[in-house]
């Protein structure tokens, strides 16, 4: 720990000195061209001096937060205890190493002080990013932006660290409140991992409302005047890192509050992301927060401008929803609406040029979700509801993408991971201990060992350097049909592993003449398929094998 | 006798390096000095700090700069003094 400290004669003799020295660069005045660098430094120096550093001393003395009465920790308390200089143990910072500190209270920075000095340099921030964009390629600005990223962060620190705790009452940046939406928002990046969910996400929320309360037509605040993150951006990423201040805030806010303010979609889909999690929350809640943002968000679809963020509003749901995805169909009633809402939800997403793309980036969050879905009952049965559920949720994403138009040959490899992800489920059901159980099931392929992708490519199901594309494209029309197919086939694979069925059972499994888009006719085919296993095999081995093909039948 | 182009090349340098004594003056070395841990410390005044000695390296630099400048102009100066000497003509003084 450090200490911060000041000497307000030696201070002020500094900013008089800064006084001169920016007259003297000022001087520094040049018409040769060869001394154009020279100026310009001098300059730059001048301006650093003049509007950084001097106002920031001026301050300082102004409010002398040390000599303030009140404050405990007065000159008279100070210069005793350490002779002429004036320190005071006031809070811990980083960096520098002081003298031994005083005994007296912690001392809390003036919150006028804090709000004024954060706004300054939220100010000097917006205005060097209008000029140089978020991202400054010129070297001395982006320079001059990090440094006022870190004297936000210094000043937000130092103040948070300040603040006068009272039993367990946890600490509340009240300054913060005060401060520019923007300023408050830049601060808080710097602490909120001192600040508990609720109080980051109840700042987090009421600095979005001041945001809106100033903003019309988006020319309010003066982050909300430049091309770049504004305040919502940067609080919305800062609410993304706490998974229960981002579902506190979503709980809250209101749909524009959520939707209508960034500057990019990025930061609303990493909050809906963080917020909805299937970890985070269950099914019910992830509805009541996910349906509202859901419906306002369509009902204002057609109404933003071309470059506005909403556009890519459905690519932030297509993240969000995913992990749910079967409250879009048959599951549509745990989350108060109907079937046809949710499907017209899935169509919206993927009429958007970057749905379909992120629907298959989240994919790996529903394979999460579903491996931890229980698929065998208390009796030691397949549980055939959740996989009818898991089945035609299939279906409905197939349908779905075909309706979309989206490419035939992206939309075959997509379906082709979905259909392994949901057999590898059945395959757990049905083997208990097999290779696909648990969350081995995550890796996809996990159980596809050589034998079960021969038979699958002999079958047509999934593509194979022999079989014409587009005909595997057509094998895929029925999502649940083909993962049917690859579940049986991986469950015969497993049982041949283990001794209980012959070694050339799979060679027996035929599809040909059968029309892959009449289920009932494939089921019929495997059912006899399994049948000529009865001869053979236990019971419990066929009636494994006969599960399998029941959790398809759409009659059952 | 100096031709003309030499003349103005020394100008400049005497410019430059007049210039370069203004930049590199003391007065941000003095500056750092009274910014140090004796007036004040913390955050800010580490900022400070690493401001000012920034601003002093980068100020530093630049009077070598125009030092180094001033040093090729006058180098060209003696080179055109030289030509000219050598010239039958005497031309361009």
């Amino acid at each position: 720990m450090s200490l911060v400290g000041y000497d307000p004669v030696l201070v002020d003799a500094l900013r008089r000195r800064m006084r001169s020295a920016a007259d003297e660069l000022a001087a520094i005045r040049s018409s040769d061209p060869a001394a154009a660098g020279a100026v310009t430094a001098a300059a730059a120096v001048r301006q650093l001096l003049e509007w950084t550093w001097m106002p920031a001393i001026g301050d300082l003395l102004v409010v002398d937060p040390l000599g303030r009465p009140g404050s405990g920790a007065g000159p008279s308390s100070m210069w005793s205890s350490i002779g002429s200089s004036m320190w005071s143990s006031i809070w811990p910072a980083t960096g520098a190493t002081g003298p031994t500190p005083t005994n007296g209270p912690a001392c809390a920075i003036p919150d006028e002080m804090v709000v004024r000095r954060l706004d300054e340099l939220a100010d000097a921030r917006a205005v060097l990013i209008a000029s140089h964009g978020p991202h400054p390629e010129d070297p001395e600005a982006a320079a001059e932006l990090a440094a006022i990223d870190a004297r936000i962060a210094a000043v937000a620190r130092a103040y948070v660290t300040g603040i006068p705790r009272t039993g367990h009452a946890p600490l509340y940046p009240r300054a913060l409140l005060e401060a520019s939406p923007y300023a408050a928002a830049l601060a808080l990046r710097a602490v909120h991992d001192q600040l508990e969910p609720r109080t980051l996400a109840a700042i987090g929320l009421m600095i979005v409302r001041r945001w809106h309360a100033n903003s019309d037509h988006r020319t309010g605040w003066l982050d909300a005047q430049f091309f770049g993150p504004n305040a919502a951006d940067i609080l919305f990423e800062v609410l993304a890192q706490h998974p229960d201040a981002a579902t506190w805030f979503l709980r809250r806010a209101q749909p524009r509050e959520v939707l209508d303010a960034t500057a990019s979609i990025d930061p609303v889909t990493a909050l809906l992301v963080a917020g909805t999690a299937p970890g985070q929350i269950d099914e019910t809640t992830a509805g009541q927060l996910l349906v509202p943002l859901v419906r306002w968000a369509r009902d204002h679809d057609p109404l933003w401008p071309e470059d506005h963020p909403l556009q890519d509003t459905p690519v932030a749901f297509a993240a969000a929803l995913t992990p749910w995805m079967a409250t879009l169909g048959p599951r549509a009633d745990r989350w108060g609406w109907d079937r046809d809402e949710g499907e017209d939800t899935l169509d919206w997403v993927l009429d958007h040029p970057g749905g379909a793309q992120a629907i298959h980036d989240a994919l790996a969050t529903w394979k999460e979700r579903i491996a931890e879905t229980g698929f065998v009952d208390a009796d030691g049965r397949i549980a055939g509801r959740a996989l009818h559920d898991l089945a035609e949720t299939l279906e409905m994403i197939e349908g779905a993408f075909h309706d979309a138009r989206i490419e035939s040959i992206e939309r075959t490899a997509f379906m082709i991971d979905l259909a392994f992800t949901v057999a590898g489920m059945v395959i757990s059901a049905a083997v208990p201990g097999g290779p696909a159980t648990g969350r081995a099931v995550d890796a996809g392929l996990a159980f596809a060992t050589p034998a079960v992708k021969a038979t699958l490519e002999r079958l047509g199901i999934i593509p194979s350097p022999e079989r014409e594309r587009a005909a595997a494209q057509a094998d895929l029309q029925r999502a649940s049909t083909t993962t049917l197919v690859i579940a049986l086939t991986a469950t015969v694979s497993t049982f041949v592993d283990r001794g209980e069925l012959p070694a050339d059972a799979l060679d027996a499994l035929e599809l040909d003449e059968v029309d892959m888009d009449d289920p009932e006719a494939v089921h019929a085919r495997l059912v006899a398929y399994v049948d000529t296993f009865a001869p053979v095999a236990a019971p419990a081995t066929t009636n494994a094998l006969f599960a399998v093909i029941g959790a398809f039948d759409d009659d059952a | 006798m100096s031709t003309v182009d030499a003349e103005l090349l020394r100008t400049r340098a005497r410019t430059l390096r007049r210039l370069a004594a203004l930049v590199q003056q003391r007065v941000l070395l003095d500056l750092c000095r009274r910014a140090g841990d004796d007036t004040w410390r913390g955050p800010l005044a580490e900022h400070c700090r690493d401001d000012l000695r920034n601003a002093l390296r980068r100020l530093d630099a630049e009077g070598d700069e125009l030092l180094r400048q001033a040093q090729v102009f006058e180098r060209r100066a003696d080179e055109l003094d030289m030509v000219a000497s050598l010239s039958p003509t005497g031309a361009l003084r």
